[in-house]
């Protein structure tokens, strides 16, 4: 009782000097005219941001003691958030409320900081714009250190773009003894996680392809059914969630010695399709030609063609001189018949590597990275987004591919946005960036990912890849997917009953696979 | 809490016990040498939420993530010395609680044996992350015990102690991993051998095998051993380290199992004097032997290790003479002898004063079965950066980072690479990341300031000397030494290191045309030749019956000539009798290449247990 009076008062003193010398979120109208835009990191100015995201805290790179940023729009009142060592974090309830009530309209961002000598200045205003249209609520990438050959940790995460929520989806060491496991290249049918795929390479458990249907989690073994004893790699599932499209591919890494040190040689690949219901495999010659590397597969919005990138067989010694052609093959679901394929960019004409295709929902556009050679655009330095309208059949690049790697697109459920992963920021790691894509086919400057803290990738050395935009959260939990994927006696075996190409595939290269790194 | 720790007659003692753990402070200052135990279990850290998320996904999880910030403090010798003093004294108090609840009377002795133990296997052998588990696991023992032992005779208290401790065998399975196989196996001896009660003693048994099954459905770990002994030891050792780790992991709860016996025969009339004294005597003994061991791992250090943490700070001088010591001729110490004589400057002159054999592999350390293992990759990411080799270094620097995680020295080296390979912009993520290394704060800092001012980083020694040797040539494929180190002359005719190690390349290899191919470059790099290239030299002409094309001048001295002269008259007197000719030439020619040239082998190095000739006579060729 008696030490109450003296600790009343140290809170008093604390708390008076902390307002009279703290930084307060109040709008300092005094602030002289800095006469030119603040420096602001992530990037935030410009843009064209979705109304359901996440605040997009970011840090004032001026020398300040105080910052206070002011977030305004024709509707409502006005956010003033204030911050110390120029790091600006927005609460996320009243932005949210100034999203929504600001809708189609614009988002200014005033920004002014206190020096040294306790004076404000004010910089010009940001002037942002808030779409009509949400972006799909997760977004589900594979985080990892920056791999050349061996691996160790990785995992393939989501996040809920509303929030700041990441939680794993599935890491290695859920399915490989000390962590020898490899996982990649997540799919899903329609940006719905009720039916996704993922591929796993593991020591221990093979290379199944992981299916997960309304809740049923299945190993699929594909190298058995007599298609390719090479396991699946990047999967597509089709729009009635009934098929996956998949490419088996021999690919193995190796470097330069001069420029961007890695790249990636795929000495063979086919395409095949993957029938959920009848557990079988199937094919037509023309994409899966041993005379030519197919691969990256991609389902049409309506399902009924095949995108998929093709290359003639040229030997490793010439691996310059290795371009993939943009094609397309007619499908048709209920019968299972393939058509004539049909050359959408040739590498001739554009002297540029294909990879990656992704048709629009609305189906006007096909989204595809040109990269100089090869099929690994994510090692390209040169790889940049390209656009082909379906209705003109012009090609064009987007503006906004910057001087290093932009790859691994995908778009959201209405079309409005794509999420790509950029190296744009330093030229090594690559983070996912969002970019509005409107009605006139025109990309919008792209942001990157918003974090909590806004400091997170100034020191993040782990790199971003397969962004893929879906509407909910993964239904299993890691525990779950290890568990099944360990369950080997439970392994599909499909068959294949379709028809490939006559011939001999490539010879091999010599080079040696991905593999996991030992010790601890 | 133990009763240690609580007894009011034994506060007195609190000076004592502070000039005790004074005394293990200097002790563990003098012997544990921590920054070289910074070099050997330099982990991963960083500051923050993020880093500490990617450890909550998994069980033993939380425990990993305070090991590697606990191994930061070895960057700061002082402070890392200050905590290994706290856990010498915390293992001791612990050891020593836990023993007299089983046996009676006094447990200094065992408890200081468990405690030096403990520091010298991890001294060397094992990182912290094998060993806090343990330690968790035994406070957690420590904690229960006394507790139960203070609860006595009350039911209620003891029960819902009981609920409580076996309701949290669950968090502390996912927090210790491993570690609750000491908890639940001492409580279990508790249980059954000092309180003898049956149903609680299984119960723990029961709680030990059944939590981490129970657990993987929640952490999902595919190995059944693994969920039973996360981040206990688990990895080969060589037999008497691996007697040494037993021992350490065992000790305890051996004790403990083995206390009835102890009590019996202590407080025996008959045995019970001798027993004391004997056993007096055998705890003397271990303790001495221990602190034998490291004194002498103080002053006696003969491992490639230690050698390979002299490089690592540029120590080569030092280096060398440790390697000497040493006499081994494993690739890992025959690549650190090349590397230290190479930035000595004295390479073509001594490398086969140093134990070596006929293989170039260690030159690079190019064997592909090595790729997996974290020494190697960041040891090629060295040498690989010396000869200018800026991608490859980058190459085995990520390699490096997949396998280790962000240690400070590998991101040094991305920032390195970076910053040759002009990006500016990753350079600084790298320091960034750098900088949210405890004690790495300012070191970061320091260089950002640095690079923002100039990005190339131009008025860098270091980083100058490494810009003329890059490669402007896109090289892809091919990691044999040979070709490596010819692409580093290709690009930079004056690179003296690439040119030195391809020479020690040919003559490890004798190969003695690929020798010739270099000797007209001699005058480019020597005003005197070297006495190993003299020596091929002689050896060269010897078979081919003429110098090789573009000496000119340079010639073998006269000296050198009657030396090659008199070691072809004693080679020839006992053609094929390999065992006189070595002892006949190891003295006075064991470390020329001669020698090396028709045993495959120099005279240092071990004894070799049966000798063969690799050549007919010099330059013959292997």
């Amino acid at each position: 009782m008696m030490l109450r009076g003296p600790i009343a008062a140290t809170g008093m003193v604390v708390l008076l000097g902390l307002t009279l010398t703290g930084c307060r979120p109040e709008w300092p109208d005094s602030a002289t005219d800095a006469g030119r835009p603040p420096k602001l990191y992530p990037d935030y100015s410009g843009i064209v941001i979705p109304p359901n995201i996440a605040p997009l805290n970011f840090s004032v790179h001026e020398p300040a003691g105080c910052v206070v940023a002011r977030f305004s729009g024709q509707q409502g009142a006005p956010l003033v958030v204030s911050g110390r060592r120029g790091a600006i974090r927005i609460p996320p309830r009243p932005w949210r409320e100034l999203l929504e009530q600001n809708r189609g309209n614009k988002l200014l961002v005033d920004i002014a900081v206190r020096d040294a000598g306790r004076i404000w200045h004010r910089f010009q205003t940001v002037t942002n714009r808030i779409a009509a249209e949400p972006v799909d609520r997760y977004v589900v990438y594979r985080l990892l250190p920056p791999i050349d050959h061996l691996w160790r940790k990785m995992g393939i995460y989501q996040r809920d773009l509303e929030t700041f929520h990441e939680q794993a989806v599935l890491e290695n060491q859920s399915f490989s003894y000390d962590r020898n496991g490899c996982l990649n290249c997540h799919s899903f049918s329609a940006n719905r996680t009720g039916r996704m795929s993922l591929q796993i390479r593991s020591k221990s458990f093979g290379k199944p392809m992981v299916v997960i249907r309304d809740g049923t989690i299945t190993r699929v073994d594909t190298t058995t059914s007599g298609f390719s004893k090479m396991a699946a790699a990047y999967h597509a599932w089709h729009p009635d969630g009934q098929r996956i499209a998949f490419s088996v591919n021999k690919v193995s890494p190796f470097e330069h010695t001069v420029g961007e040190h890695r790249d990636v040689w795929d000495n063979d690949s086919d395409l095949a399709v993957y029938l959920l219901d009848k557990d079988e495999i199937t094919a037509t010659p023309a994409i899966a030609d041993p005379a030519r590397r197919e691969t990256w597969p991609s389902w049409s919005a309506d399902g009924k063609s095949l995108y998929f990138c093709s290359a003639a067989q040229i030997p490793f010694e010439r691996f310059y001189d290795v371009k993939y052609d943009l094609m397309r093959i007619p499908y048709d679901p209920s019968t299972g018949e393939w058509g004539r394929p049909e050359m959408l960019v040739s590498s001739t004409h554009s002297g540029l590597s294909a990879a990656q295709p992704r048709e629009s929902p609305d189906g006007r556009w096909v989204l595809f990275s040109l990269s100089p050679h090869g099929n690994f655009p994510i090692y390209q330095p040169g790889s940049d987004l390209y656009l082909l309208d379906r209705t003109t059949g012009t090609l064009r690049s987007l503006d906004i591919n910057s001087e290093w790697s932009d790859s691994w697109h995908c778009w959201s459920r209405n079309g409005r946005w794509i999420v790509f992963a950029s190296k744009r920021d330093g030229g090594v790691l690559a983070k996912p960036y969002f970019s509005y894509f409107d009605t006139h086919g025109v990309a919008h400057k792209p942001f990157v990912m918003p974090q909590e803290d806004p400091a997170f990738y100034e020191s993040l050395a782990l790199t971003y890849n397969v962004p893929e935009l879906v509407a909910e959260e993964v239904p299993v939990s890691p525990a779950r997917l290890g568990r099944a994927i360990c369950s080997t006696n439970t392994t599909l075996h499909p068959a294949f009953t379709g028809q490939k190409g006559e011939g001999k595939g490539a010879p091999e290269s010599g080079l040696e696979e991905w593999q996991p790194a030992g010790g601890r | 809490m133990p009763d240690i720790l609580l007894q009011p007659r034994q506060a007195r003692r609190i000076p004592v016990a502070g000039l005790c753990a004074a005394i293990a402070y200097g002790g563990i200052w003098f012997f544990m040498d921590v920054p070289f135990m910074a070099h050997c279990f330099g982990v991963s850290f960083q500051t923050g939420w993020p880093f500490f998320k990617r450890f909550t996904g998994y069980v033993g999880g939380p425990i990993e993530y305070l090991s590697c910030l606990l191994s930061q403090t070895y960057y700061l010798p002082w402070f890392g010395v200050l905590f290994l003093t706290a856990l010498f004294v915390a293992t001791y108090a612990m050891a020593s609680g836990i023993l007299r609840s089983f046996i009676h009377g006094k447990c200094r002795l065992p408890a200081l044996f468990f405690a030096l133990l403990l520091l010298v296997v991890m001294k060397r052998y094992l990182p912290l992350v094998n060993i806090l588990p343990m330690l968790g696991g035994m406070a957690m023992a420590w904690l229960y015990i006394a507790l139960r032992r203070r609860s006595l005779n009350r039911r209620w208290v003891e029960a819902t102690l009981l609920l409580c401790a076996v309701g949290l065998s669950a968090p502390i399975y996912y927090l210790f991993g491993g570690g609750l196989l000491y908890f639940a196996g001492l409580a279990a001896i508790f249980e059954l051998i000092a309180r003898r009660h049956a149903v609680t003693g299984f119960l723990w048994i029961i709680t030990g095998a059944v939590v981490p099954q129970a657990m993987s459905y929640l952490f999902f770990e595919p190995g059944w051993a693994a969920r039973y002994l996360r981040w206990l030891p688990d990895q080969e050792y060589v037999t008497g380290v691996a007697v040494v780790i037993g021992v350490l992991c065992t000790f305890v709860p051996a004790a403990a199992l083995l206390s009835p016996v102890i009590n019996r025969l202590r407080e025996s009339r008959q045995t019970g004097q001798s027993l004391r004294y004997t056993a007096r005597v055998a705890g003397g003994i271990a303790l001495a032997t221990l602190c034998g061991f490291m004194i002498l791992s103080r002053f006696g250090r003969k491992d490639w290790m230690y050698a390979d943490f002299l490089v690592a700070n540029n120590r080569w001088e030092e280096s060398l003479t440790c390697l000497q010591k040493m006499n081994d001729d494993s690739d890992m110490a025959r690549y650190l002898t090349f590397r230290s004589l190479a930035h000595r400057g004295r390479l073509p002159w001594e490398m086969f004063r140093f134990p070596q054999r006929r293989s170039s592999e260690a030159l690079l350390l190019s064997s592909p079965g090595w790729e997996i293992l974290p020494r190697v990759t960041n040891r090629r990411s060295d040498i690989l950066l010396d000869l200018g080799r800026v991608n490859d270094s980058e190459r085995w620097a990520h390699e490096s980072l997949a396998a280790q995680g962000e240690t400070p020295a590998i991101l040094e080296r991305l920032f390195v690479v970076n910053v040759l390979n002009g990006r500016p912009d990753a350079a600084c993520s790298f320091l960034r990341a750098l900088g949210k290394i405890p004690f790495k704060e300012e070191k970061a800092r320091k260089l950002l300031a640095r690079l923002e001012s100039d990005p190339s980083l131009s008025d860098d020694p270091v980083l100058q000397a490494i810009r003329p040797s890059m490669l402007r040539t896109d090289y892809v494929g091919g990691w044999d030494p040979e070709s490596v180190l010819r692409q580093c002359l290709e690009n930079n005719p004056a690179n003296r290191m690439a040119f030195e190690y391809l020479v020690a390349h040919y003559l490890l290899t004798s190969n003695m045309k690929g020798f010739g191919t270099l000797a007209a470059r001699f005058p480019d790099f020597y005003y005197v030749l070297p006495t190993h290239m003299e020596e091929a030299l002689l050896v060269y002409r010897q078979a081919n019956g003429a110098w090789p094309p573009g000496l000119e001048d340079f010639r073998p001295t006269p000296e050198m000539e009657r030396r090659f002269r008199a070691f072809l008259t004693r080679f020839m007197q006992h053609p094929g009798e390999p065992a006189t000719l070595w002892n006949l030439l190891i003295g006075d020619f064991g470390n020329t290449y001669w020698f090396f040239d028709v045993f495959g082998r120099t005279a240092a190095g071990a004894t070799p247990a049966n000798l063969t000739l690799t050549s007919k006579q010099p330059g013959g060729g292997p």
